[in-house]
């Protein structure tokens, strides 16, 4: 038992022991090895007491207080957080430039040839020409108006006027 | 799990409606506030209560601590100022600055101060602690004296004192807690059995 008392003073106890040592430091016996076990720490730290000791005194005044009973709390981000954060970062950005970098072929003929295409790309470009019979069989098409695309069904609409039956007299 | 971590556990047990966890807390820090607290009121019996009462208001506080902070750090700014609204609240002017930050809290060695700051039964029992912890130090083996020093005093973990010591955790561990044990039966006696000194 005290053993384990000094493995959890020291931070030697893993999550999976502390409910057991907990319950088992609610005994008196527990309480007061728990107690001298760190007495002995702050007097060889040269900690001595400048009062009677009041764990007893707190404890009967923590007898009378409400039972706090706290939201639960996140656990707290550590430093192993933010590391794999940055180290997942870095390995993105690796990824995405060597792939890019892999991808673009940099041997000097390779560039002499696209020097060459965007001189030719230069030359051939052209105020585009659209002949004028085309655009006007289907300016009714264009976006000119209000109406955009309405033409067609209102010369519909139009031609399609009902046609009264011939009256016999 | 590192002492941090070990506090964080037992906030959390305390969070949860466990008393007992706080008392641990309490059994753990008693003498450390107490010794810092002497440095702003100088009564002993003063500081006695602001000691009580800064471990309840610490207590009732505990919602609102989601451990940014190790608890200790937490602990000492809440004992600060219940010291300096105490003093204020007695009509005496509490000091601007405490003079000395957390870093110094935890090193504060004035003993002199102390000497005045502490009850005659407090410093009685102060020096018969420490001449009975260092008597039983004396009496033990050289390499149970290396593993608790490493321990207790340069705070050291396990596996670093393991390599200092060149051997593995587990003779490390073994040592600290015979070592502990050694010295308890000597102090036993001292601390006595009773309520008011069990603890």
């Amino acid at each position: 038992m005290n053993e384990q008392i000094s493995r959890l003073m020291d931070g030697d106890v893993d999550a999976s022991e502390l409910d057991g040592v907990c319950a088992m430091l609610k005994s008196d016996a527990a309480m007061a090895t728990w107690t001298c076990y760190h007495t002995i720490g702050d007097a060889l730290r040269g900690e001595t007491a400048v009062t009677r000791v009041i764990g007893a005194a707190v404890s009967r005044q923590l007898a009378r207080e409400p039972t706090v009973v706290a939201p639960r709390i996140r656990s707290v981000a550590g430093p192993a957080s933010w590391a794999w954060a940055v180290a997942a970062s870095v390995a993105a950005v690796t990824v995405v430039g060597w792939t890019a970098y892999s991808m673009i072929d940099a041997t000097p003929a390779s560039l002499a040839r696209a020097r060459e295409a965007g001189t030719v790309r230069a030359a051939q470009v052209r105020a585009p020409t659209v002949p004028a019979d085309y655009v006007i069989a289907h300016q009714e098409y264009a976006p000119a108006n209000a109406l955009q695309g309405v033409g067609p069904y209102l010369r519909d609409v139009a031609a399609s006027a009902p046609i009264r039956p011939a009256v016999t007299e | 799990m590192g002492d941090r971590e070990v506090d964080q556990q037992l906030v959390v047990r305390a969070q949860r409606g466990d008393k007992h966890a706080f008392e641990l807390l309490v059994a753990k820090y008693q003498r450390k506030l107490g010794r810092l607290l002497s440095r702003l009121v100088r009564d002993p019996a003063e500081v006695e209560d602001v000691t009580q009462e800064a471990f309840i208001k610490a207590y009732r506080a505990l919602p609102s601590f989601r451990g940014d902070s190790a608890f200790y750090t937490w602990l000492y700014r809440i004992a600060i100022n219940t010291a300096k609204n105490y003093l204020v609240a007695m009509g005496r002017r509490a000091p601007t600055s405490t003079g000395f930050d957390h870093e110094d809290a935890e090193s504060f060695e004035d003993a002199e101060q102390l000497r005045d700051a502490a009850t005659p039964e407090a410093e009685l029992l102060g020096k018969q602690i420490a001449a009975t912890v260092n008597r039983a130090m004396e009496q033990l083996p050289e390499d149970l004296r290396t593993a608790i020093t490493l321990r207790e005093i340069e705070g050291l973990s396990y596996e670093e004192i393991a390599s200092v010591m060149n051997c593995p955790i587990g003779t490390v561990r073994s040592r600290i807690f015979r070592a502990r044990e050694s010295i308890a039966a000597e102090l036993r006696p001292l601390l006595g059995t009773d309520e008011n000194r069990r603890w």
